[in-house]
């Protein structure tokens, strides 16, 4: 029945003859490396040609007349990274910054700035301000629920009046005119906390009409207030209600009262979906997060009104022993005071670096002493190991979690900030996909290319096809590694070799080109 | 697009990789373009708000998707674009036509009356890649016909026409080259001899797919025949399949996890490696291929038919089937599935004729032989190692079916049910993989693999071959003993942007071309 003639090998298939067609022109070709274009598939070998800002061929290219040819082989060649979660907007906007190397040595190429709500409202202005200087990196905007809030509302904890509602949805529109690709939020900040759902609904709403997505530090990543599930399904109820898709930001089951609940997040976003709710999250690779007294140990109620107001009610004999007493609960939700490392402290940074118990312990103080104390010179920023590793590894597998750093980006050697601001992607790859097997590098590479320009509907970017954008990072897998530590973060990632961005390099053979062919991405209009 | 895409049309659905021999088969059926969208339209159909499963491994997002042409143009948010014909696709997922990667539906697609392609529609497959194992029509000169059946390695002025042809089959539009190791003749190659005609292949950007040399320890063994895969691929410079990747039969079952370790060593190292499989724990042979050794089919059919009237050569064959048989798991693990000289066995167990005809298997075997050649289907999977491959990124999707006539004989469901049987059980019943990573596998990872430009993914600029199904209505009601069901739930198919299969209808409309590659494995 099968056709027999001969089981001896046989050619597949032919029809029309191949010609080599007209020798195209590029500008680069990077030869011979392992190509991850972006998708879930495993890499193949293959060129891949720029010319102009475009990638023009992949494939076995050949000769290339004319063109400067970078030999890639046995590195990975992927599309250049998308950081869907970033503080550096205010970096990447001054002078010093804006050549963006901590985020250019990590292979990403465009970042998401105005996360958790906050950041400038008049886009339009912020644009100018990121181009000003030219920049390393691309550039996408969000547009601030929280800003918009403090700006209709102040800091007040009430809802908005009808008038006041219609008003902040004008300013969401206004963001996404100008270019915005959704709405963001910290509703675990005050003065957004305040919010209803409903509000959020209201704006996420302007958000979809024009293909938006809405993203949020979520109200609780623990037991602060609704709880970590509540405050997912608020999410989950935003996006539903809002006809948009929605992310949880930097997802986390956040100390020590709720470890383990990854596995419930799981559940509920895979419900959601089931059911037809598009939800997404995103996560940088580290047990700790980054916040600040203020935000991490004070509670909200004793927030309305802004820092003085609050600096004020500690004061207050009455209220003292409240707000202390709640401030031992929130300590506890993190972990306690050795769990709590300074990273900023202008007025002393002898204390950057040391944990809270280290420090109360050195100036016979409580914790929560010592805490408010520093709150009444302006308050300090820490690092919070609050996450256990189950849960870290539970969301990083699921094929709807993004990769983002939640980094900021400061002038080298000022403070201790977080490590994840220099090498949350090479720490990805190095320790989680080739260390320790957690996940695999395709699967790791689509979470940080294709994925986020699916979620975010970036057009051309995130993959590498002939007609993309060439944003690429060439690195060595086995050389790839994040030296940047808790203690001393300061230093840039290692093993990213060759990164391109509109179609050129910014950094050539490890070294930084200083290029800045960076540009702040208009979302799309169909 | 730099790879023509001919205008002539053959069946439903593509072949891909036809040879020359097919090329008056190919231009079956000519359809008309729908009209382009006028002027007061922009597209010639938008699908609403489906879930876009879009085939990269992405988890599904809803957006509109619309079609102008063969290719779609617009994915995304349309708002009030308007189309001459919208479909309201909200209840649906919205993915690429699936690619099978290893198909024997050449020779049906290549009849008039199964050039439709229905049983692979119903599947919602939109293109096939055929000529697999190493057989097919070929256009293979005498000399290489003549060496085909005898168990000696080629002269170097015969290898020197191996490769020839080789090279003008790729030349001609190739997608790469197959081998058949395990039956005979291709068994008789060595390693060294496929590595050169390989090497042939890879100066297109060819891939090398292998029905391996042994996938139980009938030779060398399973591991060593998925090493020679590697090894091919290695020096030859090109991309290694090792095609309907599986551990035959209880003495290796359990070696998934050997060959999974094997494959990923080779791909640490820079080679480039992968697989396709059938989601089923029977496969499907020859009587003689699975039971029969080797060496008694030296110089084809008639020496057989010769060394088992040899009084003194047919105990050895009858030792070795025993032994063979054994591999296989036993005669009631072999069930016919055709044999025209007596087709009262077709649905039968080798037990149960072995039983009526009052033989022992092995008897049985041979006289069955003799009369013809007995086409079986072979349960000698563990379903673990299905699904230990089947997780496995580098993975791809593949029926390994015939397309037959509706009702003759009795052929492995594979035939009418690989793919939605494979969403069926394996992403709703079982959870082993989810919907996005099995599709990928149908789809931009063929796609990718074998250097298919444009299709396998929904984007802009892409051939429109696009499903929409309802994951839950996916089914397969067939079975090895009653398998000729069409497979269930593929709701709307388009191939090329004409609409094939409407409203779990058949259209009739043969939008079906044969590709060719890109010159450079790209395009534009």
């Amino acid at each position: 029945m099968r056709s027999a003639f001969g089981r001896c090998l046989i050619v597949l298939g032919l029809i029309a003859p191949v010609s080599s067609g007209a020798q195209e022109r590029y500008d680069l070709l990077l030869r011979g490396g392992r190509v991850l274009d972006g998708s879930g598939n495993p890499w193949v070998r293959a060129d891949v040609a720029i010319r102009g800002d475009r990638i023009s061929a992949v494939g076995a290219l050949g000769d290339a007349p004319g063109a400067r040819v970078i030999d890639v082989s046995g590195l990975y060649v992927t599309p250049g990274f998308i950081d869907v979660h970033s503080h550096a907007g205010p970096g990447l906007a001054s002078p010093g910054l804006s050549g963006a190397r901590p985020l250019i040595a990590q292979g990403i190429s465009t970042v998401f700035v105005n996360p958790d709500g906050g950041g400038p409202i008049d886009l339009v202005a912020q644009r100018e301000d990121l181009l000003e200087d030219g920049l390393g990196v691309n550039v996408a905007l969000l547009t601030p629920h929280g800003s918009i809030r403090i700006e209709v509302l102040g800091m007040g904890d009430r809802d908005p009046s009808s008038a006041e509602l219609q008003r902040m949805r004008e300013l969401v529109r206004r963001g996404m005119e100008a270019g915005a690709f959704g709405l963001s939020s910290g509703l675990f900040y005050s003065p957004a906390s305040f919010s209803e759902t409903e509000e959020v609904v209201a704006l996420a709403e302007v958000a979809a009409e024009f293909g938006g997505v809405y993203t949020s530090h979520i109200r609780d990543e623990s037991t602060y207030t609704v709880g970590l599930m509540a405050a997912v399904d608020e999410v989950i109820r935003i996006a539903r209600e809002g006809e948009l898709p929605g992310v949880i930001s930097h997802a986390k089951a956040l100390g020590p009262h709720v470890w383990g609940f990854s596995t419930a997040i799981v559940e509920r976003v895979e419900r959601a979906r089931a059911a037809g709710v598009e939800v997404y999250a995103d996560q940088y690779p580290y047990e700790a997060s980054g916040s600040g007294i203020t935000s991490a140990l004070v509670p909200r109620w004793a927030q309305e009104g802004g820092h003085e107001a609050m600096v004020a009610r500690t004061r207050e004999p009455a209220l003292r022993d409240r707000i202390v007493a709640e401030m031992w609960e929130n300590l506890d939700r993190r972990g306690g005071a050795d769990r709590l490392q300074f990273r900023r402290f202008e007025p002393d940074p002898s204390i950057e670096g040391k944990t809270l118990a280290t420090v109360a312990e050195s100036r016979g103080m409580d914790p929560i002493q010592l805490a408010l104390a520093l709150l009444e010179q302006g308050g300090a920023s820490f690092v919070s190991f609050n996450m256990n590793p189950g849960d870290v590894e539970t969301l990083m597998r699921q094929p709807w979690t993004m990769t983002s750093t939640d980094g900021d980006l400061v002038p080298f050697g000022e403070g201790v900030p977080h490590p994840r601001s220099y090498g949350t992607y090479p720490r990805k790859l190095g320790r989680y996909v080739r260390d320790q097997g957690v996940i695999d590098v395709a699967f790791a590479v689509r979470s940080m290319t294709s994925l986020p320009a699916s979620v975010f509907r970036i057009e051309d970017r995130g993959v590498l096809r002939p007609g993309a954008y060439a944003d690429v990072a060439v690195f060595d897998l086995a050389g790839i590694r994040d030296p940047a530590t808790f203690q001393e973060p300061h230093q840039l990632a290692e093993g990213m070799v060759y990164v391109v961005i509109n179609g050129e390099l910014v950094m050539e053979a490890g070294r930084f080109t200083e290029a800045r062919p960076g540009r702040v991405l208009h979302r799309s209009r169909q | 697009m730099s790879a023509r895409a001919p205008a002539s049309r053959v069946g439903g659905i593509r072949l891909l990789g036809a040879m020359m021999g097919c090329v008056a088969v190919v231009a079956v059926s000519i359809a008309c373009h729908p009209t382009t969208a006028s002027a007061q339209e922009d597209y010639d159909l938008i699908l609403r708000r489906g879930r876009v499963v879009d085939g990269s491994g992405n988890p599904w997002f809803r957006a509109d998707v619309a079609i102008r042409g063969d290719r779609i143009v617009a994915v995304g948010d349309l708002g009030n674009a308007r189309a001459r014909e919208e479909i309201d696709a909200s209840a649906f997922v919205v993915a690429p036509g699936f690619i099978d990667t290893h198909s024997h539906a050449a020779q049906g697609l290549s009849t008039p009356g199964l050039s439709h392609g229905r049983p692979l529609l119903a599947q919602g497959i939109t293109t096939v890649i055929v000529n697999p194992d190493g057989g097919g029509p070929v256009d293979l000169g005498q000399q290489a016909r003549a060496l085909a059946a005898e168990n000696r390695p080629p002269r170097p002025d015969e290898l020197e026409a191996m490769a020839g042809l080789v090279r003008r089959g790729m030349e001609d539009g190739g997608f790469g080259l197959s081998s058949g190791l395990f039956s005979a003749p291709g068994t008789f190659a060595t390693t060294e001899e496929i590595v050169s005609l390989a090497r042939v292949a890879a100066e297109r950007g060819g891939v090398y797919a292998s029905h391996i040399r042994d996938e139980s320890d009938y030779t060398v063994g399973v591991v060593a025949a998925v090493d020679e895969v590697i090894r091919v691929a290695r020096d030859s410079g090109l991309r290694g399949v090792v095609t309907h990747i599986k551990a035959l039969g209880p003495r290796v079952w359990g070696y998934s996890a050997a060959l999974v370790q094997r494959i990923e060593g080779a791909r640490r190292e820079g080679v480039e490696v992968f697989a396709d499989q059938y989601p089923f724990t029977a496969s499907a042979t020859g009587l003689v291929d699975a039971v029969i050794p080797r060496w008694a089919e030296v110089g084809g059919r008639d020496s057989l038919l010769a060394r088992l009237a040899d009084p003194e050569l047919r105990p050895r064959i009858q030792a070795d089937a025993a032994v063979n048989l054994a591999r296989r798991g036993g005669a009631d693990r072999i069930q016919f599935r055709s044999h025209p000289p007596d087709r009262s066995i077709e649905g039968k167990t080798l037990a149960d004729v072995a039983a009526e005809r009052r033989m022992d298997p092995i008897e049985a075997t041979l006289a069955l032989a003799t009369d013809g050649a007995p086409a079986i289907v072979s349960f000698n999977m563990l379903e673990d190692d299905v699904v230990t491959l089947m997780k496995q990124r580098w993975v791809m999707t593949c029926s390994d079916g015939d397309l037959v006539p509706m009702g003759e004989g009795v052929p492995h469901p594979r035939t009418y049910g690989t793919f939605p049987h494979k969403i069926r059980r394996y992403v709703l019943e079982r959870e082993i993989l989810s919907l996005e990573d099995a599709v990928r596998s149908m789809t931009s990872l063929p796609a990718k693999v074998f250097r298919i430009d444009d299709r396998g993914v929904i984007r802009p600029g892409a051939y429109a071959d696009l499903l929409l199904f309802d994951p839950e209505q996916l089914a397969y009601e067939g079975t090895y003993q009653d398998p000729h069901h069409l497979a269930q739930g593929i709701a709307y198919v388009w191939v090329n942007g004409h609409l094939a299969t409407a409203n779990h209808r058949f259209t009739g409309e043969l939008a079906g071309r044969v590709l060719a590659p890109a010159a450079t494995g790209t395009t534009r």
